[in-house]
């Protein structure tokens, strides 16, 4: 292990990865800012740039975007309550008060050293259980893995909210049915209908650029949110003092540790991720607050901005304990990572560890190098970066579009991907106007192949039998588990009640 | 039928269903490996099963969404939706996929993006024209440049090049 961690931190210090970095954390923070562009978009809109990099810089630079949208959607949420993540809108619950009040440059440092904490302390349960669920993880077959993937496809589907859950389920299998498109292991074609543009399947990128990126600039075109006028009328000079003092870093230290620790598990369990987290831990510490300090809470409380910040940001962390231990994305930005990872020809779970300790461990040491530059580059400069929320909405829309366009084109160089992509955003704006979740469908496609490829294999193993599924201990228990993360909410769904419609929670 | 159509859970439910149909049609007719035997597990396995799942579950969710309450009607939902801005930007995606090839990286990119300004509302010429073009010329610069990324220059430029040759 401590061969690794110095692999990681060689890997990770070298001069290209440090600024992989650093411009993964400024082009993040630039994207999540603008209202309607989640790190899902921010992370498709640069994995081809990543296509020229090895694996490691190109995972890095990545994970670098996603904590810079993290943190560049929290700051959209205080300056102009408009949050860019999901994540990030209990943010706003308290963060738009405070800059309301003339406080925003205290709000916005709150969220970064918040934000820092959070990251830090769920970097380091990070270090420690990643290796120890790597090393359980080593035992599993082809059986297991394929309990995995269903769990996986699963658990997104039960953490939808009630009302939501058929729809999860429904998106999920669409996904996994369009991953089925291109070749199969044996070498026969399936529905590809004679195109060879379709023999090697659906691109990922193409698929997630089409349903994050490009529906996003659609819907916000369709909802003309904003019309003509620039996403903010926001003037860096109102931001404020950035200084935090002794007493108020005293008052929201012990939110911070606690909500650190509950985000980072809340983002283990496959398809939590860090809204749940960052609701959870914005409930938790109203609950535990003093009677006086709960009225303040809605108003511009520091620690109703601190306690969310911080869970969302650990829960970031936390999701990647599934992506890099069992190769099951936790989210659909993850699911986006383990996309990216595959194309890069390396295989995530429990051999990540073993066969690229220093993508492994390069990335771990990368999130927090991430949140060195987060904190001590991006917050002093966020009265310029906020600068972009003035650019105006006809002009910087298009520009969104064009350059996921070029994204796709410039990994295929195929004008027929162009088409497909139009074609599928469309279909992706349809589904969103319907209420329908796309991250499961992300997820669905991105498991497809590993789902399938297990479980041809386990049948292969078990003579065609599907005994393995409650002969193997291990798969019984993941199965069990399934059935139930799946049943629970399915039947508080056919059972009707109180309709309750949870925030996307895939969508970080 | 209208009532019932106009329901956002409901028509989700319909066109899933529907492509389910679809598909598991095409799964049943996809070829088998001649040399496999009767493996228990073909090209066939997976789509068809998944289809046959996707069909169960759209039919439960269009009766439970029978049920459910809230509005979720969808005429309430696309009230006030921007139709026109938002067909001609999709329109002219599909037009510069379709003239990408002819017209090239550089003049295709740059009309895309002009038109893009002046369909969402753009009104300052000048400036959209600047912004098209310098972001086009920039983008075209670093990959053919720095990245030595090849950019068809497209059918149009090579024909006029050929008439001054």
């Amino acid at each position: 292990m401590i061969d690794g961690i110095i692999t990681g931190l060689y890997t990770a210090f070298s001069p290209i990865n440090l600024m992989m970095v650093l411009l993964g954390c400024f082009a993040g923070t630039f994207i999540g800012m603008l209202p309607g562009l989640g790190p899902v978009s921010a992370i498709a809109l640069m994995i081809p740039i990543t296509y020229g990099l090895d694996p490691a810089s190109g995972l890095i630079l990545i994970a670098g975007v996603y904590y810079g949208a993290v943190f560049g959607g929290s700051t959209s949420a205080i300056l102009i309550n408009a949050p860019g993540v999901s994540g990030a809108v209990a943010t706003a619950f308290d963060g738009y008060p405070l800059a309301q009040s003339g406080r925003a440059g205290k709000a916005l440092a709150i969220a970064a050293y918040s934000s820092f904490a959070g990251g830090t302390i769920g970097a380091v349960l990070l270090l420690v259980f990643v290796p120890i669920l790597a090393k359980v993880s080593l035992s599993f077959q082809s059986a297991d893995y394929f309990a995995l993937m269903l769990f996986g496809c699963t658990a997104i589907a039960a953490f939808s909210g009630k009302g939501q859950v058929l729809k999860a389920i429904l998106m999920t299998l669409l996904g996994l049915m369009l991953a089925t498109v291109g070749e199969d292991p044996s070498g026969i074609q399936r529905f590809t209908f004679g195109n060879a543009d379709l023999y090697d399947g659906i691109s990922f990128l193409l698929l997630s650029m089409a349903t994050f990126a490009l529906a996003e600039a659609l819907i916000v075109i369709l909802k003309n949110a904003g019309g003509s006028a620039p996403a903010s009328n926001l003037h860096s000079s109102s931001l404020g003092s950035l200084s935090v003092s002794r007493e108020e870093r005293n008052d929201i230290a012990p939110a911070v540790a606690r909500s650190s620790i509950l985000g980072f598990f809340v983002g283990i369990l496959p398809g939590a991720g860090a809204t749940i987290a960052s609701f959870l831990a914005y409930g938790m510490e109203r609950n535990l607050a003093p009677d006086d300090k709960q009225d303040e809470f809605g108003r511009g409380s520091y620690r109703g901005l601190a306690a969310p910040e911080t869970a969302n940001n650990a829960a970031s962390t936390g999701s990647f304990v599934p992506l890099l231990t069992l190769g099951i994305p936790g989210s659909a930005t993850t699911a986006v990572m383990l996309g990216a990872l595959l194309s890069y020809g390396v295989q995530p779970g429990p051999r990540l560890y073993i066969d690229n300790p220093a993508v492994f461990w390069s990335v771990i040491i990368s999130m927090y190098v991430g949140n060195i530059v987060l904190l001590v580059l991006n917050l002093p400069l966020i009265p310029y970066i906020s600068k972009l929320l003035r650019v105006p909405r006809q002009l910087l829309t298009p520009i969104i579009l064009f350059f996921s366009l070029m994204g796709v084109y410039l990994v295929s160089f195929n004008t027929v991907d162009l088409t497909m992509m139009v074609v599928i955003g469309v279909i992706a704006v349809v589904f969103r106007v319907l209420d329908y979740p796309l991250a499961p469908l992300l997820l669905g496609f991105i498991l497809g192949g590993m789902l399938e490829d297990n479980l041809r294999r386990a049948l292969l193993i078990w003579d065609g039998s599907f005994a393995f599924l409650w002969q193997r201990p291990i798969t019984l228990t993941i199965m069990i588990i399934t059935l139930l993360t799946l049943m629970v909410p399915m039947v508080s769904t056919l059972r009707g009640g109180r309709r309750f419609r949870h925030p996307d929670t895939m969508s970080e | 039928m209208m009532y019932l159509l106009n329901n956002k859970d409901r028509v989700g439910s319909l066109l899933i269903l529907v492509f389910a149909i679809v598909y598991l049609k095409y799964a049943l007719g996809l070829p088998l490996d001649p040399t496999a035997g009767d493996d228990s597990f073909n090209a066939r396995t997976l789509p068809v099963g998944l289809s046959i799942a996707a069909i169960a579950f759209a039919l439960l969710e269009l009766i439970v969404s029978t049920r459910r309450a809230g509005d979720g009607r969808i005429n309430a939902a696309v009230q006030g939706f921007s139709w026109l801005p938002t067909l001609l930007l999709v329109l002219s995606m599909a037009v510069y996929a379709f003239v990408f090839d002819s017209l090239g990286f550089i003049l295709a990119s740059y009309l895309f993006l002009h038109s893009g300004f002046l369909i969402l509302g753009e009104r300052r010429l000048l400036l959209s024209a600047t912004v098209a073009l310098a972001l086009v010329m920039f983008l075209w610069s670093m990959l053919t440049q720095a990245f030595g990324i090849y950019l068809d220059s497209g059918d149009l430029f090579r024909f006029l090049a050929g008439l001054s040759n």
